[in-house]
């Protein structure tokens, strides 16, 4: 292979007038022309629309023609555009990469619109600046990573089920890890399940039958998982099942641990006997073991305050169910809900919400400044609305507690190298577009292991999970950005191995190996810069933006030629 | 391209465009429709977002731009259904597509057309209606596709037959008035998800009862995303419509016609939280601006909202006012007077403020019965898409599934887990033919 | 969509009308033109021509000049049919007489003051932000003008008795928008002004086909008032006639009035009266050629022809200018004309047919 460092290099300039966007402001023809008066530019046109068929056609042409191995188009944004020049120059035969974007649009003629004589001056610099990096551009590949297509699923609740059978339903071999010896979750403690009178165990009953069918799934119960490597496409699994441990080898892992309910020890004199949680309810509701005659339900206990400053979301329908169904069944009882903003969203959960008024529950808001007090058999709760504190006699008082993250998250988030957040839930890639990501590619999060959900947001999560990891699975190989990081072999001395590079990284791509060596994991690697430039020693180089072809489009500029 | 692995997504919103992606990046064909001339559905008209105020458009942006590049979808732009036959693993789907005199493969959204255009008064929908455009237009600069369409009403071309200079300014020769309504069929579509998103309240009472058109300074929370963002009619810096004065005190009106036994008795589910964002943002714009919520509950449960709203509260200068208000009065300086009941004190109040934003509640999109009609899929009670919260997004045919707000009130980290969800279920439906 | 052979062009206007002296001098293809920065055409001496250094190579034919022009049958039958026009007076919801209660406005006012009432009304209660109107200079010639604040709406009462282009102005709509936008700020947008336009016929049947293409720079035009029109002058002609019969210099006249017979007024208060007759040779031609009176494509029309001293006399065509009218009398502004009882029943159809008796005369010209 011709040593392409020593090659001539002949660089191409296009530069387009976007219609009168950059054409209507500064004159493309003497862009051009001032472009063939730069080192190593061997040919350069201008044109209407660089990114349209006859534009790129004429790249193409030029490419060939005049036998040129660099190309720069000057012209809108790499952001919608540089695909499309990159494959098109990949189409004539060069590699994609010896490409470079000058933006003199956005960059130039849009923000100085009323200056045409400093944008003009001001293309020409940035044209400079481009055609000096693009004489340093090397050829790079697109990294290629293998993909198994076997899922990990941790959890066996009703996310993680409806995660596993989904993605046995697609066809991909999967494995469904559950700590517990049965599945199912929070549903084993439910009883009835809001918004209908369905039962939990109806519902798990339905999901085991269909697991059994699930010939692509197999569950491993009373299992945990003890470590994990690899990255996406090829993890290497250890799970311990009962003492003897299991190897498996996965693509992409979900998890879809859930959550754990808050026991109030020290909040409103909780005792488990009269004063109880909600989850309690549910048990007694289902041996229809409820004696009480004026019953109290307190909301936001130990969530919504200072050391919780979040609303756990399905408490108030819980509470909500637990009283239609004690109104149901003995219309006579007396049941008061103190809330504090009641959290019934959507067209059906607010109906529900009316549902229970219509039963003559009876509810009391009370604001977070002064709580409820639990005074021997009496409530005394302050209402604004009267100007007065209310006195409700109790035989039971019920707390609403919120979902808690499980004490395991910290353990499970260190071995998988994923972040919490302050409430030691799962921390998402991106709360708004990425809520079933992770930062790290090839690791999904669903269910109340996210963030509190009900029974119908767990499932779709589930199923969320599974589609995410469907768009990996699906594929034999998958392809990975090439402008990564990397460690040069003339730089591995420069390391001391301080490991900032680690900590910082965004996605969690560098890890230290069996050698102590820093090895940035291509696969993960985003190539945004942040270790590089971090890194004390300048031990780290990004591909395709190097400090040789930065620093050379710095010189550019100043006007001073880089050797 | 296999052609049974082919699925019609419903809808170019942030849902439509999660569904179509997910797909897509599986390896299957996804025709993606939309009514619109471009897609990014009402996520792309607002500004910041809750709870992270990130700039809506921003991140939106590059998922629009990987659906236009993405070899395995096909946008159908200005696109309706009209027929649906067949069955899961095998529909034929009929689109009547929109003439918008513009070929679309030439075009290059220079925008030269629409400089040259002498017509105006195109309403902007874009704008929630406050500005007007020339009859050659793009929604909004950075729309996807990025090509322009001509206002067949306002044309005057295609009305009078004069002009064409458009025709003459465009150097792509991308003008084209020969086009006209076209029936398209595509056949082999295994499955269909509905994710045509949601319109928002504007009826006659209770708005009309707050002053709505009526004053200029009652205006809808649209309608202030619009004044308030950057690519909006006043450029971002908010001032009020009757007389171009910076708010210094803004109301907040929520739940104007849902939670109400005279409009809609349902919750509109994201308004408590869009109200605490706009309020943060008017504040970040000029720090001495206060804001009122008037509220009945605050609705803040998912990932990070009760942090937003208590941000808001402690930083923003917002404050609380539990009340659904009885009325808005205006005074000679056309500044709304809220009228409600205070609780501390058990009297009717007023509050002089400059400027009065009312929360208008989600409704199904319009023309969903027809929707409904044309794919048989079940309606709720309310007008929405049924589906049953045990076995969600599912429709009540098999084959048809459905995400985001077309079948309840929701925000957009739900609508984008929902609209992956119902790839899962679409995805599965393929492999159970393959497999 | 009207099938044209080829687009027409400003050379066809030019064929067609100008050098016809059908030009009634509106200023529309001018302001259409410059509004679009396409630098082609301009008004010289109150007649459309290419500019200096442009041909019709230059002209970019989109046919717009043409198609608005009031002189050509362009869509005549479009804009009937959105003013319901069905005969020789347009479409008639009401008929008043009234007059000013303004006393500022009553002394400068032409007849009963009202154009330059509802301005003022218009103004006040932030319905328009700008009118398009016609000043005098110190010469009595008159110039048009967009005026965005009350107090200048003093300074365009009265009527002018020589020809004011007052499309014109519009041209430079985009320039003055910006002034607009400082000085009144609740317009965020030049698109969102609302202009009031006061003119002649001709002038408002050329707005009128110009908002019916919603085309630039008409789109502003909120609200049209036309003023009754038999016939307009050339300046300098005029000037002419009145220094030869009556030895009044231009800078000396304070009020020109035409009853019957031409009536000035000087400065130094002196009264004089021309024959009619005597003007002949002062009508501009493209008059002689016009059907319209009254002025058919507007919200209201107004004049004195007809009315009862001291009064105008106002026909009102559309909801808009109903409610504008109802408003006025409601709130004060202006003073309705109370028909004597004995009169009540003919009062309007007299009206009616006087005005058709008007517009007959002036077709029969």
């Amino acid at each position: 292979m011709p040593d392409k460092k020593s090659e001539e290099k002949k660089i191409g300039v296009f530069v387009c007038h976007c219609g009168t966007n950059i054409g209507g402001l500064v004159d493309c023809e003497k862009l051009a022309e001032y472009s063939k008066t730069l080192p190593n530019v061997k040919y350069s046109e201008h044109n209407l629309y660089t990114c349209s068929e006859t534009g790129l056609a004429a790249i193409k042409k030029a490419v060939q023609e005049k036998d040129l191995n660099r190309v720069v188009v000057a012209s809108c944004t790499p952001r919608t555009h540089e695909p499309l020049f990159r494959e098109c120059i990949e189409e004539a035969g060069l590699n994609p990469y010896l490409f470079n974007f000058v933006n003199i649009r956005d960059q130039c003629t849009w923000v100085h619109m009323k200056d045409s004589k400093a944008a003009f001056e001001k293309s020409k610099d940035l044209i400079r600046m481009g055609v000096s990096k693009a004489e340093k551009l090397e050829e790079l590949e697109k990294i290629i990573v293998e993909v198994n297509p076997t899922a990990l699923v941790i959890g066996g609740g009703v996310s993680g089920i409806n995660c596993a059978l989904s993605l046995n339903n697609q066809g991909f071999n999967t494995f469904l890890v559950e700590k517990e010896a049965k599945l199912g979750g929070r549903l084993k403690d439910l009883y009835q399940v809001f918004p209908s009178d369905r039962e939990a165990s109806e519902l798990l009953d339905e999901l085991l039958v269909k697991v059994k069918e699930a010939k692509k799934l197999t569950v491993y119960s009373s299992s945990k998982l003890k470590s994990i490597n690899g990255f996406i496409g090829n993890y290497e699994i250890e799970i311990e099942q009962r003492n003897h441990n299991i190897n498996l080898n996965v693509g992409i892992i979900v998890v879809a641990v859930g959550a754990t309910s808050y026991k109030p020890l020290s909040l409103f004199n909780y005792n488990g006997k009269n004063i109880i949680t909600q989850l309690e309810l549910e048990n007694k509701l289902r041996e229809d073991q409820i004696e009480a005659n004026d019953i109290v339900m307190i909301q936001c206990v130990g969530s919504r305050n200072a050391d919780r400053e979040y609303c756990s979301s399905i408490c108030c329908m819980t509470a909500l169910k637990n009283a239609i169904i004690i109104k149901e069944r003995e219309p006579n009882r007396n049941i008061s809900i103190l809330f504090r903003d009641l959290y019934t969203p959507g067209t059906i959960y607010e109906e529900y919400y009316r549902k229970a008024r219509e039963a003559g529950v009876l509810f009391i808001k009370y604001t977070p400044d002064k709580q409820p007090i639990i005074d021997k058999s009496v409530v005394k709760v302050y209402n604004q609305y009267i100007n007065s504190e209310i006195s409700i006699p109790f035989d039971l008082v019920v707390l609403a507690t919120p979902l808690i993250a499980n004490n395991d998250n910290r353990e499970l988030a260190q071995l998988l190298k994923v972040p919490l957040e302050e409430n030691k839930f799962f921390l998402e890639a991106h709360v708004k577009l990425r809520p079933i990501d992770f930062a790290t590619d090839g690791v999904y999060i669903c269910g109340s292991a996210k963030w509190p959900a009900d029974i119908s947001e767990s499932t779709t999560q589930g199923l969320a999970a599974a589609s995410r990891a469907g768009t990996i699975l699906s594929h034999k190989t998958i392809e990975v950005e090439g402008a990564t990081a990397y460690i040069p072999d003339w730089n591995k001395d420069l390391c001391k191995g301080c490991e900032v590079c680690i900590k910082i990284c965004p996605y969690n791509a560098i890890v230290k190996d069996e050698n102590n060596e820093i090895q940035i994991i291509q696969a993960l690697c985003k190539g945004c810069g942040t270790c590089a430039s971090t890194c004390t020693k300048k031990a780290i180089v990004i591909r395709h933006f190097t400090n040789e072809q930065i620093l050379s489009e710095i010189l550019a500029f100043g006007g001073e030629k880089v050797a | 391209m296999d052609s049974s692995r082919n699925v019609m997504v419903v809808g170019g919103g942030v849902a439509g465009i999660q569904a179509a992606l997910d797909l897509a990046d599986m390896g299957f064909h996804v025709h993606l429709i939309e009514k619109k001339p471009c897609i990014g559905g009402k996520m792309a008209q607002l500004d910041k977002t809750f709870p992270t105020l990130d700039c809506s458009i921003c991140i939106l942006a590059p998922k629009l731009s990987e659906c236009y590049r993405h070899k395995n979808i096909t946008i159908h732009t200005l696109s309706e259904v009209k027929k649906v036959k067949g069955e899961r693993g095998n529909f034929t789907v009929e689109l009547l597509k929109q003439p918008r005199y513009v070929k679309e493969d030439v075009c290059t959204g220079c925008g030269d057309c629409s400089r040259v255009c002498p017509v105006r008064g195109v309403y902007n929908y874009f704008d929630a209606n406050l500005t007007t455009q020339a009859a050659a237009y793009i929604p909004f600069p950075s729309a996807v596709p990025p090509v322009y369409l001509i206002d067949g009403e306002k044309c005057a071309y295609i009305n009078y037959g004069i002009c064409e200079l458009c025709i003459k300014a465009c150097g792509a020769e991308a003008i084209d008035f020969k086009q006209k309504e076209e029936l398209i069929s595509i056949k082999n579509i295994n499955s269909i998800i509905l994710a045509t998103g949601y319109d928002l309240a504007e009826f006659e009472n209770p708005l009309r009862e707050y002053g709505y058109k009526k004053y200029k300074n009652v205006i809808t929370a649209l309608e202030f995303e619009r004044l308030i963002c950057a690519s909006g009619p006043l450029g971002g810096h908010l001032k009020r419509l009757s007389d171009g004065k910076e708010p210094k005190k803004i109301a907040f009106i929520q739940c104007v016609n849902s939670r109400s036994d005279k409009a809609k008795k349902y919750c509109s589910s994201i308004c408590c939280m869009y109200s605490a964002k706009e309020a943060m943002i008017a504040n970040e714009h000029d720090n001495e601006l206060e804001s009122y919520i008037f509220y009945i509950d605050v609705r803040a449960g998912s990932k990070g909202f009760q942090k937003f709203i208590n941000r808001g509260e402690m930083e923003y200068k917002i404050r609380y006012v539990k009340s659904k208000i009885a009325q808005i009065e205006i005074d000679a300086q056309q500044n709304p007077i809220i009228v409600y009941e205070d609780f501390e004190s058990s009297k009717i109040k007023k509050l002089k403020v400059d400027l009065a934003v009312l929360a208008t509640c989600i409704i199904p999109p319009d023309g969903i019965e027809e929707l409904a009609r044309i794919f048989k899929v079940d309606l709720n009670k309310y007008n929405f898409i049924k589906t049953d919260p045990f076995y969600p997004l599912l429709t009540s045919r098999e084959g048809i599934y459905t995400c985001g707000c077309v079948h309840e009130p929701m925000d957009i980290p739900r609508s984008v887990a929902e609209a992956s969800g119902a790839a899962a279920k679409a995805a599965e439906s393929i492999r159970e033919v393959e497999i | 969509m009207e099938e044209l052979e080829q687009i027409k062009t400003f050379k066809n206007l030019e064929d067609k009308i100008i050098s016809k002296s059908l030009c009634c001098a509106c200023g529309a293809c001018v302001a259409y033109c410059e509004s679009q920065s396409f630098d082609v055409i301009e008004m010289d001496n109150y007649v459309p021509k290419f500019k200096n250094n442009k041909t019709s190579e230059d002209c970019r034919e989109c046919g717009f000049c043409y198609y608005i022009c009031p002189q050509t049958d362009s869509l005549i039958d479009k804009i009937n049919g959105v003013h319901l026009v069905k005969d020789e007076i347009g479409n008639i919801s009401d008929l008043l007489a009234a007059k000013t209660n303004d006393l500022k406005i009553k002394e400068v006012g032409q007849d009963g003051g009202i154009v330059s009432t509802i301005l003022t009304y218009l103004f006040e209660t932030g319905r328009i932000e700008a009118a398009v109107v016609s000043e005098f200079d110190e010469n009595f010639k008159p110039v048009p003008k967009i005026i965005y604040k009350k107090e200048d709406i003093i300074k365009s009462a009265g009527t002018r008795y020589s020809i004011s282009p007052n499309i014109l102005p519009l041209k430079d709509l985009y320039r003055i928008a910006e002034d607009i936008i400082q000085t009144r700020k609740n317009v965020y947008d030049v698109d969102q002004l609302r202009v009031a336009f006061i003119g002649t016929p001709c002038q408002c049947r050329a707005i009128s086909k110009m908002r019916l293409m919603n085309v630039k720079p008409s789109h502003v035009i909120d609200f049209v008032i036309s003023l009754f029109c038999f016939e307009n002058f050339d300046y300098e002609k005029l000037m002419n006639i009145l220094d030869k019969k009556i030895k009044i210099k231009p800078s000396n006249i304070k009020k020109v009035q035409i009853k019957k017979n031409m009536f000035v007024t000087s400065k130094d208060s002196k009264e004089f009266e021309i024959n009619i007759k005597d003007l002949d040779e002062a009508v501009r031609n493209n008059c002689l050629e016009c059907d319209e009176f009254v002025g058919k494509y507007s919200d209201l029309s107004i004049g004195a022809s007809g009315a009862p001293t001291g009064y105008s006399i106002i026909v009102i065509r559309t909801d808009k200018g109903k409610t504008l009218m109802h408003s006025l009398i409601a709130d004060g502004y202006i003073e309705k004309y109370k028909i004597p009882p004995n009169l009540v029943t003919e009062w309007k159809p007299k009206k009616l047919n006087w005005f058709r008796k008007m517009t007959s005369i002036k077709i029969k010209k």
